[in-house]
């Protein structure tokens, strides 16, 4: 009889965990970042597993260095994640040979209003196959601003820049920069005596890349190619005036660092709040940081748009996430994953990294809907004027990096990046630089993924 | 009794066969098969032979990271040879805390390749480096170090000496092999410390010298990814751009698998080739002492 019990119970045992295994679905999401998005990103998945029975939604995080090895050695492997950030480098072409999930016929089945195509950004959509196909958005649309300490411009008697970026000029951004660079012995730019060599306090400070390219570029008129991404437009006046004016910010009117100078500089925000530079064009994403400080009292925030030449306008940027198809061969997983990819790309899911400053939002009703809007701003941490120098501005304003579109940009933006450090080193004109840049990528300019 | 020892000879040394084959042979038979296709980590490979062989040859980034590996290689080499065996013959003498010295010098070698491209970033820093530091108090000029296209590779050069531990070891190895009655006899003849060196040590040397040029060669020739990557990302205009460096871009960062591992087999191909100059030469001016009929 015990015998028989035993042998019973082993039985039921071995049902119920079939049955269990049978129903609960395995998701991977495969993720970097720093600790905040590590640990937002870990309380998101198990939150998700809870208010979900029968799916399991396992993070696993890969640090960005080792991303693509890592990614592609799980597809290769065969053990690919159902849902995972994508490398922007890579994200287009691995779409193109069928690595990710074209979503597009999913969203037209979908009744969900937060994954459907017109309530998303426009600009951060990944378009491929002649734009007939996407696989999916960037989970948060970061744009390129002017963030600024008030307490320098409060000392020197300077207006705060304007939030209005039609009234915002290169002119007027380059008097205030002048304003507020001071030498050791606390000389203006415009000023007999003044040193370059020993400048205690940058007006302004930007890095070298192609986000901070891009916005001045266009703004002026110009734009690396044609609109069939196969011409370079990159040496011609449009262009070259906005790239010669950044540099100009160094070398001419001396209120930004040489990248020699640079490099001996901290962080921008350790930089902001210490009084070493007094306005630093950056990313949004930096106020994950700033935020901290402001609520420390180290600093009083300020932000504004870029600068504008001829028409105000700023890049967006933003890792996309994506379903990897391999891995949802089975239909119920398809469902699963799908479920959850709708869930994690909804920015009311992650409510924590958008208050905290480290994602702007991506559905529409973020940037219209006053509910939505308070929702997203946190009065310690947003300045009172992100609402217009930021939000409206991103909506109304933002154009797409070319690492949504055109084909090879990997490439091409290290040769820019080679070219233009020349320039910036101050050992060639940017007209140089340029015409350098637009021979040595002729042979990739072979066109964009959403055109076809 | 042969036949057995034979079997466990063999049985010992086959995790290292093993490590060899699995880790080191398959791979590079992989890259080379990898290297006729257009595969690009993601997606099905397919065949385009010669392809990417024809392209490297119209590449101006491969030209330019062959003349800067070169540079680098020999600088680094031939430089850190004569440092290394000065210090060699320094460390060789019995003097106290010898062997606190030689710590001190065999330290660097050891230290991660990441850790010591930070470690000189800020030594190379033009405004708060210590390097531009000591150069202010002898009264000199700064430099630019790796922000200057003409300095970037003495630089590196320059940082690559630091840790020449190993190579000091091998000739300290080798110090202690010479008889002394060699030197003696160049006493006897009244010999300065000049002929002891050129007559005896070196030549007596050579066999060390030798497989320090060649693994220092074959080092170097493969080196620069971590201060390519860390401090330069192979500026300024190309002037840090190693091979390794851009092998690895064009495979993780263009997504160009096929063509990163053509790249690599050319270059197998050329360190190949130079190792065996190398060794047809080595017969004139290497002297084995255990060969002397």
């Amino acid at each position: 009889m015990k015998r028989k019990t035993f042998m019973l119970i082993v039985v039921w045992f071995l049902l119920v965990s079939f049955v269990g295994t049978a129903e609960a679905i395995d998701l991977t999401f495969t993720h970097w970042g720093g600790n905040l998005e590590i640990d937002a990103i870990k309380k998101m998945c198990e939150k998700y597993t809870k208010e979900h029975p029968g799916v399991n939604i396992k993070p696993l995080f890969v640090p960005w260095d080792q991303y693509v090895q890592k990614l592609s050695a799980m597809i290769s492997g065969g053990t690919p994640p159902q849902v995972g950030y994508v490398m922007e480098t890579e994200a287009l072409e691995w779409a193109e040979k069928g690595v990710l999930l074209d979503i597009l016929p999913l969203i037209e089945k979908e009744s969900d209003p937060s994954v459907k195509l017109k309530n998303r950004l426009r600009s951060i959509w990944w378009l491929y196959g002649g734009g007939k196909k996407t696989l999916g958005t960037s989970v948060a649309a970061e744009v390129m601003i002017t963030w600024y300490n008030k307490e320098i411009f409060d000392k020197e008697g300077v207006p705060y820049p304007p939030t209005d970026p039609n009234k915002w000029t290169w002119n007027q951004f380059v008097e205030t920069a002048v304003k507020l660079t001071v030498d050791k012995n606390g000389k203006h730019p415009n000023e007999p005596g003044f040193d370059p060599t020993k400048i205690e306090r940058f007006g302004v400070t930007f890095g070298n890349w192609y986000m901070v390219w891009f916005p001045f570029i266009w703004s002026n008129g110009g734009d690396l190619c044609d609109e069939s991404g196969k011409i370079a437009k990159i040496n011609k006046p449009e262009a070259v005036d906005a790239l010669q004016n950044l540099c100009d910010l160094i070398y001419k009117y001396h209120v930004a660092p040489t990248p020699a100078q640079s490099s001996a500089l901290p962080s921008y925000s350790i930089a902001l709040q210490t009084g070493r530079v007094a306005m630093a064009i950056d990313g949004q994403w930096t106020l994950q940081e700033l935020g901290q400080l402001e609520k420390q009292g180290k600093l009083k925030l300020g932000v504004a748009p870029l600068p504008k030449f001829k028409r105000p306008v700023t890049a967006v940027i933003g890792t996309p996430i994506g379903i990897y198809a391999d891995a949802v061969k089975d239909s119920d997983t398809l469902k699963a994953a799908w479920e959850f990819y709708k869930w994690i790309t909804n920015s009311e899911s992650a409510i924590d990294l958008v208050r905290c400053g480290l994602w702007m939002p991506i559905q529409t009703w973020w940037y219209t809907d006053p509910k939505y809007i308070q929702k997203w701003l946190d009065p310690e941490i947003h300045p009172s004027e992100y609402k217009a120098a930021v939000i409206s501005y991103a909506y109304r304003y933002a154009k797409p990096a070319p690492t949504y579109y055109l084909k090879n940009f990997a490439q091409i933006n290290d040769i820019m990046y080679q070219e233009l450090s020349n320039a910036f080193n101050g050992k060639v004109t940017v007209q140089e630089a340029c015409n350098r840049i637009a021979e040595k990528i002729k042979p990739l300019l072979v066109g964009r993924y959403d055109k076809p | 009794m042969g036949k057995l020892q034979a079997r466990w000879g063999i049985l010992f040394a086959l995790p290292a066969i093993l490590g060899f084959l699995i880790w080191n042979l398959g791979p590079m038979i992989a890259s080379f098969v990898i290297s006729f296709t257009n595969w690009s980590i993601a997606g099905r490979p397919s065949f385009i032979n010669f392809e990417n062989y024809k392209k490297i040859f119209d590449d101006f980034v491969f030209k330019k990271s062959l003349s800067v590996t070169f540079y680098y290689a020999v600088g680094s080499v031939f430089v850190g040879l004569v440092v290394a065996l000065f210090w060699a013959l320094l460390l060789n003498r019995n003097i106290i805390g010898q062997a606190l010295f030689r710590t001190a010098f065999f330290l660097p070698a050891i230290t991660p390749a990441i850790a010591s491209s930070m470690i000189w970033l800020w030594l190379f820093n033009p405004t708060f480096g210590l390097l531009n530091s000591i150069l202010d108090t002898l009264g000199l000029p700064p430099l630019e170090w790796i922000y200057n296209e003409k300095q970037v590779i003495p630089s590196f050069i320059l940082m690559s000496i630091w840790g020449v531990g190993y190579t000091i070891t091998i000739f300290l190895a080798g110090l202690q092999g010479i008889p002394q009655h060699l030197y003696e006899a160049v006493e006897i003849d009244g010999g300065s410390w000049w002929d002891k060196f050129r007559h005896v040590t070196v030549p007596m040397i050579s066999p060390v010298i030798f497989f320090n040029l060649v693994m220092g060669l074959i080092g170097a020739l493969q080196a620069g990814f971590a201060q390519a990557y860390i401090m330069t990302r192979g500026g300024p205009n190309y002037a840090s751009m190693f091979y390794s460096y851009y092998v690895y871009l064009n495979a993780f960062e263009y997504g160009k698998m096929g063509y990163s591992c053509a790249l690599s087999t050319i270059f197998s191909f050329m360190l190949f080739g130079l190792t065996i100059l190398v060794f047809k030469t080595s017969p004139y001016w290497v002297y084995y002492e255990a060969l002397r009929k």
